[in-house]
């Protein structure tokens, strides 16, 4: 739709048009308090899991929160190891040993940041970073310049019970509709996705049916600590669905149920620094690598899968492993693909956040093109979490003007299916103003 | 460009900060730091991705202290003097605007001194907008002119 001011002197009418040149595909929104699932959930979960008297009890002066902020939720003895730090005492600002309790005590259970987001991302009103729609615009759209961010939100996991995970998924699908999608979205800017617990496969699936009519979601969720790589046919009612309904499908870091951060295949590791290297990366090529060789992609043509926030470059010499064994594949599985190259090229995408950074600018550029980043590379800043990248700082400046065109909008405008032009909005203008 | 008064030195104590914005500071500004009674200026823009990084914790910072065979044994040291970026948490020397670990990296600094106001000619000084200051007060006054 392509409308025109009829004022010739209103250079900046609303109606006007904007070329669409930054998609950021992974932003995170989070609620205000854990409570606020509460009016999302289906009971009985709704009743079970939360008690506002508890919520009294626990603000009474001098005495101590036992649950992490959002004083109405009971203490369920099962959780997960995982509970998001968030809303606890250490989201404060400034906060020097934050507590993330990644993996078993060790020291990549705590590092200095906090609750690991930016510290001017937090609402001066209090909150999370990323509860304040007010606070995220400004960043988003009037500081950073994003066209469209998709909203990967962050909702706390619950634990090793598929029916209490299924129930805080479905809450947090209505929740993301309600707010970042309609209440907080009056200029069609946020593109949302249907969050899915891979704990029940079919329940996941029912889920993707139930919101993939709605214009907001875009791609389906899922965390990537499974039990299982994800090639596991146990997995494929889920992939079904999704491409059924033309959804990429969203790896994001993150557990249901008991499963350990930070663990190698020679155990956990001790620091913070060398965790977040590396575990994420070594997940995903192990639910790549399965994807490939369990066929999944020759099942589901139209499945089309986007690591996030797992790194790049590391997918090349993995690949090129398994590549060298292509010629007698067939001896193992029934793959069709040429070479396994051909299956990234199709189905799977990767997030440019954290970016592989080199003392040699010139390597870091020529690696990312070598690596094929102007077709499989999207940019993603992971707003507002501390190791955030900026987009105007974060790709080198060495990649080539059309690589560069290609990972910061048109890779993911194809992927998403997303238009070349958008109504120009009071953002637009906020922005032209912070340049004057 | 010149001098500008940022502060009264009662208003900026040890272990305080302001960010300023005057004429060549760039939009972001400059931050006005007091560090054990000594007075540094950075600018407002982080070498890294450009974030503001005056709005960062003042921190100290580790040291590996290497002795002959065995581990090295880690210490905390520098309590005040280090500034870290609010977004990636990179380390940057407050009195240098250097980085802590060994890199190229470095903030533009600008030099800061203390006067009584009766003791400096007004013409000498332009004043920043309604910034209230009696004669006898000390200020701290910022020198955008000084290359460093």
């Amino acid at each position: 739709m392509v409308t025109f001011s009829t004022d010739a002197r209103d250079d900046f009418a609303p109606t006007s048009e904007v070329p669409v040149t930054l998609i950021d595909c992974d932003v995170h929104v989070i609620m205000r308090s854990p409570d606020e699932i509460a009016d999302y959930l289906d009971e009985p979960w709704r009743s079970r899991l939360f008690d506002p008297q508890l919520a009294e009890q626990r603000t009474k002066p001098g005495q101590k929160s036992a649950a992490p902020g959002g004083g109405a939720l009971r203490r369920y003895e099962h959780a997960a190891p995982y509970e998001h730090a968030a809303f606890g005492e250490n989201a404060a600002k400034g906060v020097k040993a934050g507590y993330l309790p990644f993996g078993n005590g060790s020291r990549s259970g705590y590092h200095p940041y906090g609750d690991g987001q930016r510290l001017d991302a937090y609402p001066a009103a209090g909150g999370p970073a990323g509860s304040d729609p007010d606070l995220a615009r400004q960043h988003l759209f009037v500081e950073m310049g994003v066209d469209y961010p998709l909203i990967l939100p962050t909702v706390f996991e619950y634990g090793v019970d598929p029916d209490v995970n299924a129930a805080f998924c479905a809450a947090a699908n209505r929740w993301l509709a309600d707010t970042w999608l309609t209440k907080y979205n009056a200029e069609g800017r946020f593109l949302g996705a249907i969050f899915v617990s891979f704990d029940d496969p079919n329940r996941a699936a029912r889920e993707i049916e139930t919101w993939a009519g709605h214009p907001g979601f875009r791609q389906v969720l899922i965390h990537h600590l499974s039990d299982r790589p994800m090639g596991h046919p146990q997995f494929d009612p889920i992939w079904e669905a999704a491409s059924r309904h033309q959804l990429p499908v969203a790896m994001h870091f993150g557990s249901m149920g008991p499963a350990q951060s930070g663990v190698t295949p020679v155990g956990p590791f001790q620091h913070y620094v060398d965790y977040h290297s590396v575990s994420t990366p070594l997940a995903y090529s192990a639910h790549v690598m399965s994807w490939i060789c369990n066929g999944t992609f020759d099942k589901f043509p139209d499945l089309r899968f986007v690591m996030v926030e797992g790194g790049f470059l590391w997918h090349r010499p993995l690949l090129a492993r398994l590549a060298r064994h292509w010629p007698v594949t067939a001896t193992e599985l029934p793959a069709r693909a040429r070479d396994p190259f051909e299956y990234v090229r199709k189905h799977i995408r990767f997030c440019t956040q954290p970016i592989e950074e080199s003392p040699e600018a010139r390597d870091a550029a020529a690696l990312l093109e070598i690596s094929g980043a102007d077709r499989v590379l999207l940019f993603s800043s992971d707003y507002p979490h501390y190791d955030y990248d900026d987009p105007q700082r974060a790709i080198p400046p060495q990649v080539s003007d059309a690589t560069r065109r290609r990972v910061m909008y048109e890779n993911a405008r194809e992927l998403y299916g997303l238009p070349e032009a958008r109504p120009r909005d009071r953002f637009d203008l906020a922005r032209a103003d912070r340049d004057h | 460009m010149g001098r500008h008064i940022v502060a009264r030195v009662a208003d900026l104590p040890p272990g305080s900060r302001k960010i300023v914005r005057v004429e060549g500071s760039g939009p972001a500004g400059i931050g006005v730091f007091n560090v054990g009674g000594t007075y540094y200026a950075l600018k407002n823009v982080c070498p890294h991705q450009g974030a503001q990084i005056c709005l960062g914790e003042v921190t100290g910072t580790t040291v590996a202290r290497w002795s002959n065979g065995g581990a090295p044994s880690l210490e905390w040291v520098r309590e005040g003097e280090i500034l870290t970026c609010p977004w990636h948490r990179w380390e940057i020397e407050i009195a240098t605007g250097k980085s802590v670990f060994p890199s190229r990296f470095r903030i533009k600094t600008y030099d800061v001194r203390t006067a009584k106001v009766q003791d400096v000619l007004p013409e000498d000084l332009p004043r920043v907008d309604t910034y209230p200051v009696r004669v006898e007060d000390d200020i701290v006054i910022l020198e955008m002119d000084s290359k460093k």
